[in-house]
């Protein structure tokens, strides 16, 4: 995860004393992320651009009459708005919601890559779109876990609590996830390249 | 006496799910129990990979400018109603 010179929490304090430009760095800083989270969901990218208003709706709602709980992190508190409505969608459209990542769509075809040389950005390509296949392949309770874990940024126990089981359970999810994973990259010999993908 | 850790508890290592001080007691169990060793060279390349590969949408700045003007009118909107 990015770290930040000002912390979230100093942003929404610097916002709720009337520092606009403080929630326009919170929005900046976790729009992209927020938006990805939703459009897995529901993959319709106009429905994902209303959640994200409505989302964010509710976030100013709540820090400017005061309900915002200081103790909670900020992402994770957004994040959980945006996934009840975009759930919320599903439950008004009678659609039941599978967080999948399908082929063939054209989210992922913007990337931005700009510091890399155009070798390891297309490696990095062709490594993404064959990790997106396999992690479609995971069994669905795994790939949940996994999906709830790196792309909406929940802790294991905001995960536990979300599909109702305990946290051993989503941890134990999690670690045959990545094992079934790191079998299927043997498969197609995906290697972790620090080189390629640094830490 | 050193602490017992779970095949899961190298998930929460890996996922900085854990205190420093257990963080620490973790690695000290690490180097010790082969079976954690390799449940944590299983599992952490592919965290790298998944994290590093990973790509975000950006929602359309009319959108983000929707927000923003929300917020500023808020104040506003709440003394009319």
């Amino acid at each position: 995860m990015k770290k930040y010179t000002v912390s979230d929490s100093k942003l929404v304090s610097l916002y709720k004393e009337g520092h606009e430009e403080a929630f326009e760095q919170l929005v900046n800083r976790h729009r992209a992320k927020i938006f990805t989270a939703i459009y897995m969901i529901v993959k319709d990218e106009c429905i994902a651009e209303d959640i994200l208003q409505e989302t964010f709706i509710k976030v100013v709602n709540t820090i400017k009459s005061g309900r915002y709980n200081e103790e909670g992190k900020f992402l994770p508190w957004v994040m959980r708005i945006a996934h009840n409505l975009s759930i919320d969608h599903f439950r008004k459209s009678r659609r039941y919601p599978t967080i999948i990542m399908e082929d063939g769509n054209n989210v992922f075809n913007t990337l931005d890559f700009s510091e890399d040389s155009a070798e390891s950005i297309q490696i990095k390509k062709d490594t993404h779109t064959l990790l997106r296949q396999l992690i479609k392949e995971l069994p669905e309770s795994q790939r949940q876990v996994l999906t709830m874990r790196h792309y909406m940024d929940m802790s294991f126990k905001e995960i536990a609590d979300a599909t109702g089981v305990s946290i051993n359970t989503a941890l134990g999810r999690m670690r045959y996830a990545l094992i079934n994973l790191r079998k299927k990259m043997q498969k197609h010999n995906i290697a972790y390249d620090p080189n390629i993908y640094p830490r | 006496m050193i602490q017992t850790f779970t095949l899961d508890d190298v998930v929460r290592y890996t996922y900085e799910e854990m205190s420093a001080d257990e963080a620490h007691r973790f690695e000290e169990a690490l180097c010790l129990d082969g079976e954690l060793m390799d449940m944590f060279q299983t599992v952490h390349p592919v965290k790298c990979l998944l994290e590093n590969t990973s790509v975000e949408k950006e929602p359309s700045r009319q959108t983000v400018n929707n927000i923003l003007a929300y917020s500023k009118t808020y104040d506003l909107r709440v003394t009319h109603e």
